[in-house]
């Protein structure tokens, strides 16, 4: 009886909210050495794809929780797609934002990248040997 | 429990003693105390709470509470419920307004329902929030995050030229002096025609 009379009041003033769309805007990788406003719009971008993946993340951590929740004792069995689906979003994770610290920045991230495909050129190249 | 007395020491008279010897004990006690010789140090000190008082086992004292303590000898608590009682009501001064504002905000306007933007509308920068009180905010208090990049976008844009300028100045300044043909590194020499020359015509020898 309460909830619909609140509804009932909330009925006469209805407004609503949307969700932002931002354009894509050219990478850190597109823009010319020196242009600083190019530099400054990728930063926005990385920051805020940084933002989504980690909402990703814990939307992952959520599932599996309600799933260990539902399951009760026998979640070892019963969550094991929940589990592999955030096992590979926090490898994922951790190897694109992994120890970039709270200063991170696009810059860094494109940095660790290049060291991550030095070091999987260097794994191939050793493997190609052997 | 033994029933409220109000006859002290009544419990005495059953066995026999009356109330006068316990006074007589007292009245004993009393001048023991007094005639104790004094010693010569305490009166040198002058304070008369450095005489040792009788053990309390040997004196006779009567309680009208019958073993409970009436008088409990405490530190005031007066200032601590003083304090406690102000911080409460000057918290709940502002605090009870405030909770009431948001209870009917949150029960006569609600918060706002998720919509897809419809075609050709531009939402205003407020419209992207769903509790009312924030959208409030954001509509009359705060700047809109487009202001706020375009600043930051402008300020960038002005260093950068900033920066471009001085690195050509610097540049140019090279050039000009390596050069010699700018406007910059010019030098005012002696006009040629008021140089003598007529000694210069013969030489020395």
């Amino acid at each position: 009886m309460l909830p619909d009379w609140v509804e009932r009041q909330r009925e006469k003033n209805k407004f609503y909210y949307y969700h932002r769309h931002f354009r894509r805007v050219p990478d850190l990788t597109d823009c010319t050495l020196g242009d600083f406003l190019c530099y400054y719009e990728a930063e926005m971008q990385w920051r805020r794809d940084y933002k989504v993946d980690q909402e990703i993340i814990k939307i992952l951590q959520e599932r599996l929780r309600a799933c260990q929740q539902r399951e009760g004792h026998s979640y070892v069995q019963n969550c094991a797609k929940e589990l592999e689906q955030f096992k590979q979003g926090a490898k994922g994770y951790q190897s694109r934002y992994g120890d970039l610290g709270a200063y991170a920045s696009g810059r860094k991230c494109l940095m660790k990248q290049k060291h991550r495909m030095i070091e999987e050129r260097e794994r191939e190249q050793a493997a190609s040997e052997a | 429990m033994a029933p409220a007395d109000f006859r002290p020491c009544d419990h005495w008279s059953h066995r026999g003693v009356s109330k006068m010897v316990v006074l007589s004990v007292l009245r004993a006690a009393a001048a023991l105390v007094a005639r104790r010789p004094s010693h010569k140090l305490q009166h040198l000190a002058g304070n008369s709470l450095l005489k040792a008082f009788p053990a309390a086992s040997k004196v006779a004292v009567r309680h009208g509470s019958h073993g409970k303590q009436i008088f409990v000898v405490k530190s005031s608590q007066y200032y601590d419920t003083r304090f406690l009682r102000l911080l409460t009501f000057y918290t709940l001064l502002t605090g009870i307004p405030v909770a009431v504002f948001v209870t009917f905000v949150n029960i006569f306007i609600g918060e706002a329902e998720l919509a897809e933007i419809p075609e050709d509308y531009v939402p205003e920068h407020w419209e992207y929030h769903k509790h009312p009180i924030t959208r409030w905010i954001a509509r009359y208090l705060y700047d809109p995050p487009e202001k706020g990049y375009e600043k930051m976008m402008a300020l960038i844009s002005i260093e950068e030229e900033k920066a471009d300028l001085r690195l050509k100045q610097l540049e140019v300044r090279r050039l000009m002096r390596e050069r010699g043909d700018g406007a910059w590194y010019q030098y005012e020499t002696l006009d040629k025609n008021l140089i003598d020359n007529t000694h210069k015509s013969n030489p020395d020898y």
